[in-house]
């Protein structure tokens, strides 16, 4: 009898510990994101990667945008950052928690998003609609195989940053504007007993390392890839003279430090030039309010030309996933609503070096009024930008370069070894994707 | 007949002598202990066996990081590992480890045996080491980024006070992953300098008395006296050592992103490299696979080595 009772008391006990572990677990589901359709509400869920000022102004604008739609709310949530988000999304995609609306992705990571069959294809309204407002070369940026996958939102491109103070020490007048002159006002800038160098050059396997070489293959008149897109041209003498160009500066002219100053936060080197390590720096928008907080003396100018300007555009992208009918056509209106340039002015005039994708918000004289001075040398400099192929096999060539010219920067390969060993990989790599 | 249960003076029910009676009994008399461990399996099998599973079967296969369609490949994902630096990853995760678990134990030893000893202060010293455990690693590894920073890091700037050449510590490929070495073994020391603190404090009073008696004194005592009666610690400070350092990834993410020109690519970054930079989930997965039979391996063959040199098994 005692037995028994016992065996029911542990018969209990187990059941209500093997239901506790259930309900831990089932708690997660109450996390996850919440589309819903309550009596004539629609809910959808939008992430997003914005930060600082340009997180609090999202936030403002998604709450003006709930005040005046009652029938949708849109339930803003800040993810992770830019360069971190194809890991959350992989996941929630995964196991069917994605978002309706994701804000801040880039269009790099599209071909492969689209494998998942949960991207709404946007060519039935964008492009009556939204596509009008934005820079055409931007749009085909998100277009993959006849698909449009995002809408472009939010641009950068990138720059060369001097320091005026070492400038007028040097004896310095004007800024570069090739890179021959860089190289010959780095000399007077370096001074390695005093730690002083001319420029930074960007060491890194990093995405900003092949965003920049690309910028100087442009500029030297090189092409990435074939128009069809199936073999890599970087390996060009174009290329090699590019790269080289790099070398030197770190070997020959020697007026670059000889290390990395690459974190997963950032890759530019921005530490480099707001210490007064390097004088001459690579840089976007963005890092504006870095040197200013820094109390850096500096200017900018367009990034350096070798037989032409040129400078590569990134931008960030709207991203509308298939969480139901109801949640796609909300966020149809809140996305035609959100990219017309009288909410986009405000948005990001409360933003310092935000640069946006559409001609009517950039050249808006309460946008360019409220902006940092030195915003129209980027704006000034788009119009030599070009853009990086979309493409699946992109972030595995980009993977494959990068790692290649850092090997030249840490001198272990020459340029040209290095170019055709990356320019081998990416013809595979293109030949296994089917591009 | 087996010997039947004595409970308060009383003899119990026999036993039953054979067979499904005798398995339902222990059931029935480890039923509160089993009904307890049921939770604690039921996670372990649905968060490490369940995924540990799946990830040795998809190193068969290859895939996308957003598709749910693979195709079987068979050996192609390790064979593809091999060509492409899996090899080179395998070996400095080599490195790194016999580096890690080296430093760690010596030092956390030499730690415990100077802590021990009956002076003042040692519980304020003591208590310094627990810090680095209970500070979040990403924060910590950022610190030592700036700290070892070759233009602007205060060590390099001590050592051009001092007359030492600059060290490129996390940019010179021949430095950088001794670098993530004496991060993680500082990040990690304290935990061995607790349990051998405990293991030398269990050593018994009469033991080290004797031994004194004896002769054996310094180096002697240490090796034939202390040494041997601290192995089970040894082999869980050695065991947690080698599985910790199998798995190292963010420190490496955060110090060197893998870098200098691969130079501290360890499996576990490798595994993320092919995941989410070059979407080669096959790949990733195989390496998954490889880290898990290796860290099993190692595991087996410490635990055996070092209780057989301890004379008996852990704890």
């Amino acid at each position: 009898m005692a037995v028994s009772k016992r065996s029911s008391a542990v018969a209990v006990l187990g059941v209500a510990s093997i239901l506790t572990t259930a309900l831990a677990l089932g708690s997660g589901a109450l996390a996850a994101p919440h589309h819903g359709a309550a009596a004539n509400k629609v809910t959808i869920t939008m992430w997003n990667t914005s930060t600082g000022p340009g997180l609090v102004a999202l936030d403002k604008t998604v709450a003006e945008f709930n005040s005046t739609h009652p029938d949708i709310h849109v339930n803003n949530i800040f993810i992770t950052q830019q360069d971190q988000i194809l890991n959350k999304l992989s996941t929630a995609l995964a196991v069917g928690q994605e978002p309706t609306v994701l804000v801040g992705d880039v269009p790099s990571n599209g071909p492969q998003e689209l494998k998942s069959g949960k991207m709404v294809n946007l060519n039935a309204w964008a492009h009556k609609t939204v596509d009008k407002l934005i820079y055409p070369k931007q749009v085909a940026g998100c277009v993959y195989k006849g698909v449009q996958f995002c809408i472009p939102n939010g641009a950068g491109d990138y720059a060369l940053y001097y320091n005026k103070t070492e400038f007028a020490q040097a004896g310095i007048k004007t800024p570069p504007t090739t890179w021959a002159q860089v190289v010959a006002d780095g000399k007077k800038l370096t001074d390695p007993a005093k730690n002083r160098y001319g420029i930074y050059i960007p060491f890194g396997t990093t995405e900003w390392t092949v965003w920049t070489f690309e910028g100087m293959l442009w500029a030297n008149g090189g092409q990435f890839l074939n128009r069809n897109n199936t073999k890599a041209l970087f390996d060009s003498p174009a290329g090699v003279q590019a790269l080289t160009v790099w070398y030197n500066c770190l070997y020959k002219d020697k007026v670059a430090p000889l290390t990395s100053f690459s974190t997963p936060q950032n890759s530019d080197g921005e530490q480099a030039f707001a210490s007064g390590l390097v004088a001459m720096l690579i840089d976007g928008s963005w890092d504006l309010n870095t040197f200013d907080q820094a109390k850096v003396n500096y200017g900018v100018t367009y990034f350096p030309a070798m037989r032409q300007f040129a400078t590569n555009t990134g931008q960030g992208s709207i991203d509308v996933f298939n969480t139901g009918a109801a949640q796609v056509k909300a966020a149809e209106t809140f996305l035609q609503w959100y990219l017309q340039p009288s909410v986009q002015v405000p948005e990001n005039a409360a933003v310092p070096g935000s640069m946006t994708n559409e001609p009517a918000v950039n050249n808006n004289p309460t946008f360019i009024k409220d902006q940092h001075k030195y915003m129209n040398v980027f704006f000034g400099d788009l119009k030599y930008a070009h853009i990086r192929p979309t493409l699946v096999s992109y972030p595995a060539i980009s993977a494959a370069l990068g790692q290649q010219i850092d090997e030249v920067l840490y001198n272990k390969e020459t340029p040209a070894q290095a170019l055709k060993i990356a320019a081998q990989e990416a013809d595979q790599i293109l030949k296994k994707n089917g591009e | 007949m087996l010997a039947a249960d004595v409970r308060d003076g009383r003899a119990a029910a026999p036993l039953p002598r054979r067979g499904r009676g005798l398995v339902s009994w222990r059931m029935r008399r480890h039923a509160f202990a089993y009904a307890m461990m049921l939770p604690t399996f039921g996670l372990t099998a649905l968060f490490t066996i369940y995924p540990l599973l799946n990830v040795l079967f998809h190193s068969f296969y290859s895939g996308s990081l957003f598709s749910l369609a693979h195709s079987f490949v068979g050996l192609a994902n390790y064979v593809t590992l091999i060509q492409q630096g899996g090899i080179a990853a395998l070996g400095t995760t080599a490195v790194y480890t016999i580096g890690f678990v080296i430093s760690a134990t010596v030092l956390g030893i030499a730690c415990a045996l100077l802590l021990n000893l009956p002076l003042r202060g040692t519980e304020a010293v003591r208590t310094t080491f627990i810090i680095p455990l209970v500070v979040p690693i990403v924060a910590t590894a950022i610190v030592w980024t700036t700290l070892f920073n070759a233009y602007f890091g205060p060590v390099d700037a001590f050592l051009s006070f001092i007359g030492l050449p600059r060290i490129d510590w996390l940019g010179d490929p021949a430095m950088a992953l001794t670098t993530v070495i004496m991060f993680s073994t500082w990040q990690y020391v304290g935990q061995n300098v607790i349990l051998f603190i405990a293991a030398l404090r269990a050593i018994p009073v009469e033991v080290r008395e004797q031994a004194l008696v004896d002769g054996a004194r310094g180096w002697r005592n240490f090796w034939r006296i202390t040494l041997p009666l601290i192995t089970p610690s040894l082999v869980v400070v050695t065991v947690i050592g080698t599985i910790t350092a199998m798995q190292a990834f963010t420190q490496i993410y955060i110090i060197t992103q893998g870098g200098p020109i691969d130079a501290t690519t360890t499996a576990a970054f490798y595994v993320y490299q092919q995941a989410f930079q070059f979407f080669n989930t096959g790949a990733s997965d195989a390496m998954a696979a490889i880290i898990f039979a290796i860290t099993l391996l190692l595991t087996l063959v410490q635990t055996r080595l070092l209780s057989r040199l301890g004379g008996g098994g852990i704890g």
